[in-house]
């Protein structure tokens, strides 16, 4: 059972929780920081705990809802008035951080400077989500339409993605891009009193928040880089809340007045395996290092058993009716992994894997472990630790695949689709899927109204991806949040992983 | 005087040109920083348009031309990874950096000149021996590894101090004292080596053949003529401040510029690194400028000469 599913916090206390607007502080230690507080320019794991808390989207997904269900956010109404175009009637009065206002015009200046501008900075949000939004435009001060290029099914999942947070105009023309970014102004229940960035964010209750006041009159996310500073400061009272604990730390934090939370995220720790460069242009060699891989032995060696053995590249998140129930795609046969290379003439040739240095959780660890496991096949894997990969000679690279909305395309269009940076990078990119039927099945996965088409049409990605054999999914990694006995909090599921959820009604923190 | 200030204040303009060019040139064809910036991948075409905003699409004389241009007009640039002005990055964490520093450094003069003293001027005595043998442990093991251990031990077992940060003067003692350590060590070994050397010159035997008094002898004879090399590492310690800030902070996670700087190396932020690379390299040529000084002082045969 994914644990994320239980969503066990072991802490919950019947009497003296704080549920309404009272004076709490949160002191949260987290393991990277992020460089600036732009909604659409930080994308990664680091911000997803802060930025869900300072800013709000036109369309909010109810947080811990499977499957996925939308609710009003800065949009009261909403409705889809051509088959390529949304009306949005904006909700009023709506105060910003900067004391101004919200109106039509905010919500075009944040979403065109990334759709219509194309400003380098936003390109990641671009790419990944926002690729099918052509432009917004204002009908009058509290409406907006917002116009795509073809029909999308996932418009209302894009549109409550946190990197659709919607800030304010006059602040950015006032501040300039970066200043304005490094002091941040959204509408959300927090709002940013001190911002040192990679280092700490401040966020105070916001009194003029429009919605429920949030819970906690404070809330501290401070950088503290090293495991052990992490754990020492929750044990002797520095912190409330520590985050990324790697499992083999857990009992550390076992102590009178501390509780902790295991977590699997909905995200795969993948390798891409070189569809380019020899020898693994050779699907063959490429289907037979997947054979050659024990994911189960990795999950209990590295990660006490707590991390989770994919069956193929789907997440339960999704819910019904899109979650393909028994699908089990992933095999361990090292004999016809080694029948496969032999098919393949391999003889021994260098398989080269590089990695963006100590960025994954045990990845240099799990690295070294499927070199001995691939050995065993008669494979050669060398293994290298770079601050830039040559894509002209890679064969192999550490990645991460999070779901980043519950739905088929939030960890499959985000990282694999023909605009990704691993289907362009190098003279022979890494990814680039030869089978004829590939790109008419995943446009339909992608762009189909029916569910049940995009449902069968995933089913039969997913098997067309296995003769593709560009990735090899090793698991759903488990981290532990410690915390103080009394806090009772609870993952989103329906929120990109890493989302720490401060709002109204999703934390309780216990009177001291 | 005048003409030794100036040929010294010419010396250090050109130091500081030279550092400027290597480290430019150098930071350039280190490679880019869009790996680290995005570490789950870019594209080559979002790559490109990041390159022509931030001008590295230009050759790397233009680059250096503008860089230059910038400076002297006071503007080092924003950093690439946060976009923050870099000598607003600098003169917000200088503070820290300084204090414990300086703290660290008050507290190895205040314990490492004693113990060499001692440790030579009782060169027999099983004690001093300890100490000096602890002295070699504390410069041997590294700031992390000390940092570490300290927290686990006063933070996570005895629960007596905090481990990260800089709110209240507690939050000091632990970056204090490892940053410190290994300098009591290495000032511990130098006046004790120094203390050696001056027991053994010819005028020391001299005086005590005078019959002069011990104490007599070590406060006008040995202590005097053991201030020349001590004086030389405490101007190398102040390299070491800045060196080892760099692991203290991280471990401590104290809002310093040694800190800023590993980020940095490690991001290939181009104009915070830089920055860092002269500022260092202007610390370093300023102190070594002071410790000149200070020969004469300590020893009036030196004369101040280009």
């Amino acid at each position: 059972m994914n644990t994320l599913k239980t969503l066990l916090v072991s802490t919950a206390l019947a009497a003296g929780l704080v549920t309404g607007a009272a004076a709490q502080e949160l002191r949260i230690a987290v393991s990277t920081h992020i460089p600036n507080m732009d909604p659409q320019d930080q994308t990664g794991n680091n911000g997803a705990p802060m930025l869900y808390n300072v800013y709000d989207t036109l369309v909010e997904r109810n947080s811990f809802a499977t499957p996925l269900t939308f609710k009003p956010g800065l949009a009261t109404e909403w409705s889809q008035i051509e088959p390529t175009v949304w009306e949005f009637k904006l909700r009023e009065n709506v105060t910003m951080h900067d004391g101004t206002t919200m109106d039509a015009d905010d919500v075009a200046f944040t979403l065109n400077r990334m759709i219509v501008d194309k400003d380098p900075e936003l390109a990641p949000s671009y790419g990944r989500w926002f690729y099918n939004f052509e432009r917004v435009e204002v009908i009058d001060p509290s409406t907006v339409r917002i116009h795509t290029f073809r029909e999308d099914p996932l418009f209302l999942t894009m549109i409550s993605a946190r990197s659709a947070g919607i800030t304010s105009k006059e602040h950015y023309e006032a501040l300039g891009f970066e200043e304005a970014a490094l002091n941040p102004v959204g509408t959300g229940p927090y709002r940013v009193a001190d911002f040192v960035s990679r280092e700490r964010a401040v966020l105070e209750r916001f009194e003029d928040f429009w919605g429920e006041p949030a819970p906690l009159e404070r809330v501290t996310f401070e950088h503290v880089q090293e495991v052990a500073s992490r754990v020492t400061g929750l044990v002797n009272g520095e912190f409330d809340i520590v985050t990324n604990i790697p499992p083999d730390q857990e009992d550390a934090m076992q102590g009178d007045g501390l509780a902790t939370m295991g977590v699997t995220w909905p995200m795969f720790h993948v390798w891409i395996i070189s569809q380019g460069n020899e020898p693994t242009n050779d699907a063959r060699v490429r289907k037979a290092l997947r054979l050659c891989t024990d994911r189960q032995a990795m999950v209990d060696g590295l990660w006490g058993g707590k991390a989770h053995v994919p069956t193929a590249h789907q997440f339960e998140e999704y819910g019904a009716p899109l979650f393909i129930e028994g699908l089990d795609l992933i095999t361990f046969d090292p004999e016809e992994g080694k029948r496969l290379l032999e098919d393949a003439g391999y003889n021994g040739e260098e398989i080269k894997a590089q990695f963006p240095r100590s960025y994954y959780l045990y990845g240099d660890l799990a690295a070294q472990v499927i070199q001995q496991q691939w050995a065993d096949c008669g494979v050669n894997l060398t293994l290298e630790e770079v601050d830039e990969i040559n894509y002209d000679e890679v064969n192999v690279r550490a990645w991460s695949n999070p779901m980043y909305y519950p739905d088929p395309m939030g960890a499959m269009d985000t990282h694999w689709s023909s605009r990704s940076w691993v289907a362009q990078r190098g003279e022979r990119p890494m990814w680039q899927p030869s089978h004829p039927e590939w790109a008419s099945t995943y446009e339909t996965v992608r762009f189909a109204t029916d569910p049940a088409e995009r449902k069968a049409a995933y089913e039969k990605l997913l098997a067309l991806g296995e003769e593709e054999s560009g990735w090899l999914l090793m698991y759903e990694p488990h981290e532990i949040y410690g915390m103080k006995e009394g806090i009772e909090i609870q993952i989103p599921v329906a929120q990109r992983p890493y989302v720490l959820p401060l709002r109204a009604g999703e934390i309780t923190v216990a009177a001291d | 005087m005048l003409r030794f200030m100036t040929l010294r204040l010419l010396r250090a303009i050109a130091t500081m040109a030279v550092v400027l060019v290597i480290a430019f040139v150098t930071l350039r064809y280190s490679g880019t920083p869009f790996e680290r910036m995005y570490p789950e991948g870019l594209t080559p075409e979002h790559q490109a348009a990041l390159e022509a905003k931030l001008g590295l699409d230009q050759p790397i004389w233009v680059q250096f031309q503008v860089y230059v241009t910038n400076m002297l007009q006071g503007d080092f640039g924003r950093s690439l990874f946060t976009g923050e002005r870099v000598w607003v990055i600098y003169a917000e964490r200088i503070g820290a950096t300084v204090t414990i520093g300086g703290l660290a450094l008050l507290l190895a003069i205040a314990l490492g000149v004693p113990l060499g003293a001692a440790a030579a001027l009782y060169r027999h005595n099983p004690l001093t021996q300890a100490g000096m043998g602890l002295a070699f442990l504390g410069y041997a093991v590294p700031h992390f590894v000390i940092g570490i251990a300290l927290i686990l031990f006063f933070g996570y077992y005895l629960r007596v101090l905090p481990s990260t940060g800089l709110l209240t003067p507690e939050h000091y003692i632990l970056p204090v004292i490892t940053l410190a350590i290994p300098m009591i060590a290495t000032i511990a070994r130098f006046m004790r080596a120094a203390m050696l050397d001056a027991i053994t010159a010819p005028h020391v035997m001299t005086a005590a053949g005078k019959g002069l008094g011990d104490g007599a002898i070590a406060r006008a004879h040995i202590l005097r003529n053991a201030m020349i090399p001590l004086i030389t590492v405490l101007g190398l310690e102040i390299a070491a401040v800045l060196n080892g800030s760099i692991f203290v902070e991280a471990v401590f996670s104290l809002p310093g510029v040694g800190r800023v700087l590993v980020g940095a190396v490690a991001d290939r932020d181009f104009p915070v690194l830089q920055f860092g690379v002269l500022a260092y390299a202007a610390i370093v040529v300023a102190v070594s400028l002071i410790i000149d000084l200070l020969y004469v002082a300590a020893d009036p045969r030196v004369r101040l000469e280009g």
